[in-house]
This record gives structure tokens, C-alpha cells and sequence, in this order.
């Protein structure tokens, strides 16, 4: 699951993000509503959710939410401000918000109006993915093959569910950076080969049909 | 005119709904920041970047109060400005070091230019108000990975000193007459109080500072 996080108090994005990360999650950071805008909407697809701030420059924020509505973007979207009063609340709502949290927040409220969030959208969609004989719920987390369940820690899940939502095409080491570590980092390092061998103990090691292949010079592909 | 307008705007309350929420964005970090902190066993030096962001945090905090109690007093006639001979090399040398942790964590680099030393007549604490809520400003809302520059000039019977970033345009709301800002409104009149002139352009944020009866330790 990819996030963007429009907020233009750094340390305020910046802590968001690492708890963020800790629970699985990619996430981007937008300093203002204008690249916030040009992120979000550049590829549609790319985020699940937007949390946004309210007091943000070049765009505010209730603009950006309206604006964003208007070009049929339907990301959900998580207003996060400085503003408590109902009107303020209503005016976010309604401006095309999903939900609304007021600052200072905890965390794990955050965490969990995410989720609520996250659910709401993939009860519209999808709740599993499914390559082969491999299942993953986007609900639970759980991860099964042939009725056995696979124990992931949370990189190798965030890097299973990029792979499932790109299977049968060739993923790079730099989407999967970008994707899933969510940092441009020298793509030269092993990191990820590293963990795509442990995944692929897991998800392949005691199965005859073997599913995560390696394209050599260009990156992975699960596939059946 | 800043006075007749900051009532009205209390009237009406959005000035104090600012001020809430000036004190809302230290809050967040602090409680985000520490929550983080306790969430799972951490190293030791994640800890000690934890307890410095919660540090200028905390200074943060003192500075919006600082400018509150200042705030009050020159809108109730009840300030008093003592003004007395102040380098203000010094006190702008301790303002950057005060910022140091700040500008770290955003990897922006702070250079001080300063040919020769300059005294004023002024107020100190003002003073260190007024630069700590102009470099916070830029330093808070301003890219990371950037430069700022401060430079001092001794022109005519005027310090001038000037703060270059590329970003400074944000400041441009600071003339705003919608802007309610409690910095930035203290910041006012604490330039009134010294017959100081702000003047801000794409690149730099000049501040001229008037130096009288003072010729004889400046030259």
C-alpha cells in the first residue's frame, strides 16, 4: 500500500512517515498542495490514500480535496489539521474528504482510521490477491499456498503484495525501491535481492511449481 | 493599524484560532515523535535525535509563548523597550547556533557574512525575537537541502542585514494585511519600536536597523 503525505510541517510528515513505514506502508511526502497535486494525480493509481493537511501552501488543502473531486480522482483522502471546530469538520467532509483527524493526533488513532479507510475502499474493489495457488488478504495480511499459511515479516509482505499486483510483469529493482522501500537508494546494493530470497524460501522453497522468477539484468517476475 | 486590526480580529476570533493552532503543530511532533520513540525497543542515538527534535520543540513552544507575553504588552501601551548597546553580530552568531539541531534535521546550511562588528542601540530581547521568529520561519517552511545566507553591512547610520534563500518569498505574506500570524505580528511591531524598515525581494529579506548615538563604538 502506497501513501502520499501532503503536509508542509516537515517533522510533522517526517515522523508520520517512519511510523508509516514500520507498519508496511511505502510513503511519499509532498511539501505543498501543488506537487501534492501533480503526485497524486500523475498516475492515479499510484497512491490508496492521501492524508493531507489543511494549512498547506500554493494549494490549500480543502482546495486541493475539491479540485481533486472535480477531476474524478477518487483516492481517498484523510484530512489531517490544526483545525477542530465542527464547521471546520463539515467543511472537509465536504469538500470530499474521507475522514477527518485533528492535531495533535495519536498514532495509533492514525493507524487505525488508515485501515478503516483502506477497508472502506477495498470492500469497493478487491480483498484478496490471487496468483496460482498463492492468496494474500489485504484484510488480515494473511498469506496462504495450497492452504498452508506463510509467515512474512512486513518488508517481505510489502514486497509480496507489489509482486502479486504486478504479476506477470517484469518488476525492475528500482520500482521495487521506489515501491516498497519507498527510497531511490543504489540500486548496485543487494538489499533487495536479499529479501527477495527470503521471500522466495518462503513462498516457493517447499513447492514443486516455483512462482517468483529472476529475469536476469532486468529484475522479478512472479508468475504461475 | 496593527493594533486596530489584531482587535478585530480577536473579535472575531481568528486570530485566536491561529494562535491555537501555532500551538498544535509542536504538540503533534512532540506526542507523534515520543510515541514513536516508545513503540518498540530503539537505538540509542534514534533516541537521542528524538530527545533533540522534542528540545526545539519544547524552545519552540517557549518562543510562540515568549511572543504572546510580547504581543500583550505592546497591544495593552504596557511594553517597555530597553534599549542599550547591543553587538548585534553576536546576537545574530547566537540565534544560528540556537538553530543548529533545526537546521540540521532539514540539512540546510546557515552561513553568517560579517565583515566588521556592529553595535546598536536597541532591545535585546526584541532583537532575538524578531531574528528567531524570521530565521524559524524559513528554516520551518523553507526546502530542505538548501542554503541561507546572513549577511551585515554597516550603511550610512543603518545596520542592514539581509537573509537570502531562494524560498524567501514566502515571507511575502508577512506584509499581508490578512496575515495574523502571531510572529509575524510581534515581529511588527517590534520593527515600529526600533523605526526599522523590512523589505522583502525574490531572493533576500532585508532589514535596515537604525544606529544612532552610537558613532563613536562603531567607528
Amino acid at each position: 500500500m502506497r501513501i502520499l503525505v501532503v503536509e508542509d510541517e516537515k517533522k510533522v510528515a517526517n515522523f508520520i512517515k517512519r511510523g508509516l513505514k514500520e507498519e508496511g506502508y511505502a510513503v511519499d511526502v509532498a511539501n505543498d498542495g501543488e506537487t501534492g497535486h501533480y503526485l497524486a494525480t500523475i498516475n492515479v493509481k499510484e497512491y490508496d490514500l492521501l492524508i493531507m493537511d489543511i494549512m498547506i501552501p500554493k494549494i490549500d488543502g480543502l482546495t486541493l480535496c475539491k479540485k481533486m473531486r472535480e477531476e474524478k480522482i477518487n483516492t481517498p483522502i484523510l484530512m489531517l489539521t490544526g483545525k477542530d471546530a465542527v464547521k471546520d469538520k463539515v467543511t472537509g467532509l465536504d469538500s470530499g474528504a474521507d475522514d477527518y483527524l485533528t492535531k495533535p493526533f495519536a498514532f495509533e488513532e492514525l493507524l487505525a482510521r488508515i485501515r478503516a479507510i483502506l477497508r472502506k475502499k477495498e470492500t469497493q474493489t478487491v480483498t484478496k490477491l490471487k496468483v496460482g495457488d498463492l492468496e494474500l488478504d489485504l484484510l488480515t495480511h494473511k498469506v496462504m499456498r495450497e492452504k498452508s499459511e506463510i509467515k512474512l515479516t512486513t518488508k517481505e509482505y510489502a514486497l509480496l503484495e507489489y509482486f502479486m499486483r504486478n504479476s506477470g510483469n517484469v518488476v525492475t529493482r528500482t520500482m521495487i525501491s521506489e515501491h516498497v522501500w519507498d527510497i531511490n537508494f543504489d540500486t548496485y546494493t543487494n538489499v533487495i535481492d536479499v529479501y527477495v530470497n527470503y521471500l522466495r524460501t518462503k513462498i516457493d522453497g517447499n513447492y514443486k511449481k516455483k512462482m517468483l522468477h529472476t529475469i536476469r539484468g532486468r529484475g522479478y517476475v512472479l508468475k504461475l | 493599524m496593527i493594533k486596530r486590526k489584531l482587535h478585530s480580529a480577536l473579535c472575531d476570533n481568528v486570530f485566536l484560532h491561529h494562535i491555537i493552532h501555532e500551538f498544535r503543530n509542536p504538540l503533534t511532533i512532540l506526542k507523534g515523535e515520543i510515541e514513536f520513540a516508545l513503540k518498540k525497543n530503539r537505538s540509542k542515538k534514534t533516541l537521542e535525535t528524538v530527545l533533540l527534535s522534542n528540545l526545539d520543540e519544547v524552545n519552540r513552544l517557549a518562543l510562540i509563548v515568549e511572543n504572546l507575553s510580547l504581543l500583550t504588552k505592546f497591544e495593552n501601551g504596557e511594553m517597555i523597550v530597553q534599549k542599550r548597546p547591543i553587538n548585534i553580530n553576536n546576537l545574530i552568531n547566537n540565534i544560528i547556533e540556537n538553530f543548529k539541531t533545526l537546521s540540521l534535521q532539514n540539512n540546510i546550511e546557515i552561513n553568517f557574512i560579517q565583515k566588521k562588528k556592529i553595535f546598536l542601540n536597541a532591545d535585546e530581547n526584541c532583537l532575538r525575537i524578531l531574528f528567531m521568529n524570521l530565521l524559524g520561519e524559513i528554516i520551518r517552511r523553507g526546502p530542505k537541502k538548501s542554503n541561507i545566507l546572513v549577511n551585515i553591512i554597516k550603511i550610512n547610520n543603518f545596520a542592514l542585514i539581509k537573509i537570502l534563500n531562494k524560498e524567501i518569498i514566502i515571507f511575502k505574506e508577512f506584509l499581508s494585511i490578512k496575515n495574523v500570524n502571531l510572529g509575524f505580528n510581534v515581529s511588527k511591531y517590534i520593527l515600529k519600536a526600533h523605526n526599522a524598515k523590512l523589505k522583502i525581494e525574490d531572493t533576500n529579506l532585508a532589514i535596515s536597523l537604525p544606529i544612532s548615538n552610537l558613532k563613536k563604538i562603531n567607528n
